[in-house]
């Protein structure tokens, strides 16, 4: 049978947008079927596997770190790898001679998954000291992160927990709190149904603190917040990308410095949108505030 | 006193919420709430001696670091996981928040107030970070290249 062109069949099955990550890696398979050496397949997995810890919540240091080492057990000592947030590309160099080089863009939406960390960094040991097929290779990374801990349910049950002890710390009163709760609650349910791939983080983030504020000021109305900035602030909290930026200046300190100056941009940038969300709901709704 | 205890207290909390928001295995949960009530039990500590904030953000954030590199050779598990929740109390989100309200705004004396302050904490933060990890990198590599001399029979 004939193949589509692919771009058509990503148009038509209205998933354009995600040519560039994981679907790639269907039809290459697809494509290639059988051909892959195992060098390739070991390219390609050690891509996978860094996207993946990336993901996770890894640091720059780590990924490279664990690709080298991942590379270095099945003989590759002539190894190059060059890794952003974003971007990943691997040269790799066989004791015979070959060469194969790969690039891979990191889809965006990070979701810190410390669970699936510690499963890959288990992973990343157990190849390096059994070295199985380089064909297994991606089975066992599905097998690692083919587990969830926590049900949604569980999940925004520990964001009300986080977020009631940090409107506590700031010196919230309980009316503060119960709407920092009210307002967690609707951004949590926000993250699941907006916060995919394909959502800009910025037009998420300025969705989010514009619902919120709407929330907080509306209920300051009518008498149900004490302070209306430690609601602002507390649920700021939730979007705020305040372990990014302290993983960028990380970066900058250790060498990676152009990745360090990208993420201190991103993350300048979501704040200006969460605090531009909030503006915006003071604009739209305020009237009674004053900042 | 009843402050700082609620504090810590809150703390425990905070990490502890953050510990299931970033999904980590059920087994190390107390360990990261213990981790966030450590850190701020030590930035409590240091506020009383210490009025700069690059420096006490510094030294919290190796306590912080510390802890969790100790607890991820205990647990043959990253640092990361440990790490994150830990410094939940140090992050200053609130001076960042109010930073950048000032600069919306156009405050200028916001700015001055909030965003100097905010990046001395930032800085002392991720220079604590990575003086303590680079010494655990460093050690990892190190034993790394030594064990593939050995192999290359070096």
């Amino acid at each position: 049978m004939r193949r589509k062109p692919l771009l058509y069949y990503e148009i038509c099955s209205g998933r354009f947008l995600t040519l560039a990550g994981y679907e790639m890696d269907r039809y290459t398979k697809e494509l290639r079927g059988q051909d892959m050496t195992n060098l390739e397949y070991l390219v390609d997995f050690a891509l996978k596997f860094s996207e993946q810890m990336l993901i996770s919540g890894a640091n720059l240091e780590r990924v490279n770190d664990s690709v080298y080492r991942i590379c270095d057990s099945y003989g590759c000592r002539d190894a190059h790898f060059f890794s952003l947030n974003c971007y990943l590309t691997l040269s790799l160099q066989d004791e015979a001679g070959n060469r194969v080089t790969s690039q891979r863009c990191v889809r965006s939406g990070m979701d810190t998954h410390l669970e699936n960390l510690s499963k890959l960094n288990q992973l990343s040991r157990q190849i390096c000291a059994e070295q199985p097929s380089p064909q297994e290779l991606e089975g066992l990374l599905k097998e690692a992160l083919d587990t969830e801990t926590y049900s949604p349910l569980v999940r925004c049950g520990g964001f009300l927990l986080a977020f009631a002890s940090l409107t506590l710390i700031f010196g919230g009163s309980v009316k503060d709190l119960i709407v920092v709760l009210l307002n967690t609650v609707l951004m949590y349910l926000a993250g699941i149904y907006l916060k995919k791939p394909g959502v800009n983080r910025m037009v998420f983030n300025i969705f989010s603190t514009l619902m919120a504020g709407t929330v907080a000021i509306l209920m300051s109305k009518i008498g149900m917040v004490d302070d209306i900035y430690i609601v602002m602030i507390a649920n700021s909290m939730m979007l705020i990308p305040g372990i990014q930026m302290v993983n960028a200046f990380r970066n900058l300190l250790c060498g990676n410095e152009i990745n360090g100056v990208l993420e201190v941009l991103k993350a300048t940038l979501e704040t200006i949108a969460i605090v531009g969300g909030f503006v915006l709901s003071i604009y739209l709704f305020g009237g009674l505030i004053t900042w | 006193m009843v402050n700082a205890i609620k504090l810590i207290i809150c703390s425990f909390g905070a990490s502890l919420g953050f510990g299931i928001v970033f999904r980590i295995q059920k087994k190390y949960l107390l360990y990261a709430g213990l981790g966030g009530a450590l850190t701020r039990c030590v930035y409590l500590i240091l506020l009383n001696f210490i009025s700069e904030s690059f420096i006490y953000s510094f030294l919290a954030a190796m306590a912080a670091a510390l802890y969790a590199e100790f607890m991820a050779v205990r647990a043959k598990t990253p640092s990361t996981v440990f790490l994150y929740p830990s410094i939940i109390p140090l992050i200053p989100g609130d001076l960042l928040y109010y930073s950048i309200v000032g600069l919306i705004l156009q405050d200028t004396e916001r700015i001055s107030q909030n965003a100097v302050k905010c990046v001395h904490s930032l800085l002392g933060l991720g220079i604590g970070f990575v003086i303590v990890s680079m010494v655990m990198y460093y050690r990892r590599h190190l034993k790394f290249h030594k064990k593939r001399q050995v192999q290359d029979g070096v």
